[in-house]
C-alpha cells in the first residue's frame, strides 16, 4: 500500500460570511480545512397552550370569584457572555369584543391582570401586572450569559396565570382576546 | 649529446599513415555495434487531494436553527486491479471550550455524489477516528474518460451541520478538519 501523509497546518482567521474559501491548497496526501462558526445571542418561544380558557374559580354563579386561566410556554435563550440580556413580554393585540370584558377600557376594578413563573434561566415578572393593549408588559427577564436547558431539542418552561374579574355588567356570551408573547436576547 | 633528427622526408609518410587510420579506404564498411537498454516505469497506486483552507458555518434567523456549510474536496486517484482506497476526514482540533463540541456529537456531515468512487452517507464527525468521505474501488483512475473518470480532478462535496445548543456561549469558534486519501 502506498500512502502519503503530509500534514499541512493551516492558520486561518474565522470568516463572518457563510461559505467556503475556495482557495485550494496544492495536491498532497492530506489537507486541512478550518471550520469556523459565530455563535450569537438567540431566543425562541413556543406557546404550548393553544387556547387559554378563563374559568370561574368557584362555581358558576358567584360574581366574587374571578375568571382565571393559565398560558403555558416553553423557550430557548442564549444571551451574550458579557453585557447581554433579554426579556419575554406580552401584549394584548386583540381585545375582547364589545359587551364583554375589556383590556383597553375595563370597568372600574375590572382590569385583567397576570402573574408569571419561569425556569431558573430567567427571572419571572413580579405580579400581579395589569395586561395592556397599549404596550408590551413584562413576563420574564434574562441576565447576561443566560442559557436555557441543555440537550438538542430541550427548552425551559414558564407560565402566565390570568385573572379577570367577573363583573355582572358583562353580557353573557363567549369573548376572546389575543395575547402576543415576544422573546428577545442580546 | 646526440640529437635524434628525423629526416624531413619521413614527416609526410607519418602523416599519411595516421590519416589512414581515420578514414577507411573506399569500399570498406564501418563496424557498428548496438546495445539495448530496457526502460521500466512502475506505475503505482496513488492518491492526492486538495481542500479549501476554510469554511464558515452559518444559519438563518436567531431561533436555534442548526449551522451549516459545505466544502468541495478535489482528488486524484489510481488504484490497482486488486486494490482500492479511501478518502477520509478527522477533526484534529475540536472547537474551543464553551463552544460546540465535535467530541459531544454536535458536528455531522453528508457527502454529495463523488466523481470517482462511492460517497459517504449521513455521518457524525469524530475527533478520535477518521470517518469515511469516499470509498475508491479497484482499478480506479482519474481523468481521460472510460475506463477512468470523465473529469480530472474528481470532486466530492461535504456538507457540515452543526447543532445550535442554547448552552453554548456566544463567541467565534474554530475546529480543524484533516482530509486524507489513500490508495492501494
Amino acid at each position: 500500500m502506498k500512502t502519503k501523509i503530509i500534514s499541512n497546518t493551516v492558520l486561518s482567521a474565522a470568516l463572518l460570511i457563510g461559505g467556503a474559501t475556495q482557495a485550494f491548497g496544492q495536491f498532497s496526501g492530506s489537507g486541512t480545512t478550518t471550520v469556523s462558526v459565530v455563535v450569537g445571542a438567540e431566543a425562541a418561544i413556543s406557546i404550548t397552550t393553544g387556547t387559554t380558557s378563563l374559568a370561574e374559580a368557584t362555581g358558576p354563579t358567584i360574581f366574587g370569584a374571578p375568571f382565571t386561566g393559565t398560558t403555558n410556554f416553553s423557550y430557548k435563550v442564549r444571551t451574550t457572555t458579557v453585557g447581554g440580556g433579554g426579556s419575554i413580554t406580552v401584549k394584548i393585540t386583540s381585545d375582547f369584543a364589545a359587551g364583554g370584558p375589556s383590556v383597553t377600557t375595563p370597568p372600574t376594578g375590572d382590569a385583567m391582570t397576570y402573574t408569571c413563573t419561569s425556569a431558573a434561566s430567567a427571572t419571572p415578572c413580579t405580579g400581579p401586572i395589569t395586561a395592556s393593549t397599549a404596550g408590551a408588559t413584562s413576563v420574564a427577564t434574562f441576565a447576561t450569559n443566560a442559557h436555557s436547558a441543555a440537550g438538542t431539542g430541550s427548552s425551559d418552561a414558564g407560565t402566565v396565570v390570568w385573572t379577570l374579574p367577573n363583573d355582572p355588567v358583562y353580557k353573557t356570551g363567549t369573548y376572546t382576546a389575543t395575547a402576543t408573547f415576544t422573546i428577545s436576547a442580546t | 649529446m646526440n640529437i635524434l633528427r628525423f629526416p624531413a622526408a619521413r614527416v609526410p609518410v607519418a602523416v599519411v599513415v595516421l590519416y589512414g587510420f581515420l578514414i577507411p579506404p573506399a569500399g570498406v564498411k564501418a563496424a557498428t555495434s548496438t546495445v539495448s537498454n530496457s526502460l521500466k516505469a512502475t506505475i503505482d497506486a496513488l492518491g492526492e487531494l486538495s481542500v479549501p483552507t476554510s469554511v464558515s458555518l452559518t444559519h438563518a434567523g436567531t431561533v436555534f436553527n442548526s449551522f451549516s456549510g459545505s466544502v468541495t474536496v478535489q482528488y486524484l486517484a489510481r488504484t490497482t486491479a486488486a486494490g482500492g482506497g479511501n478518502l477520509t476526514m478527522k477533526v484534529t482540533q475540536d472547537f474551543q471550550t464553551g463552544g460546540p463540541s465535535v467530541a459531544g456529537g454536535d458536528l455531522t456531515y453528508v457527502c454529495g455524489a463523488a466523481g470517482l468512487g462511492t460517497a459517504c452517507g449521513a455521518s457524525t464527525a469524530s475527533t478520535s477516528a477518521a470517518t469515511s468521505v469516499v470509498t475508491l474501488p479497484s482499478s480506479a483512475c482519474t481523468g481521460g474518460g472510460t475506463p477512468c473518470s470523465a473529469t480530472s480532478p474528481n470532486t466530492v462535496s461535504v456538507t457540515f451541520t452543526l447543532a445550535d445548543r442554547p448552552t453554548v456561549d456566544t463567541g467565534t469558534y474554530t475546529a480543524s478538519v484533516q482530509f486524507t486519501i489513500s490508495a492501494t
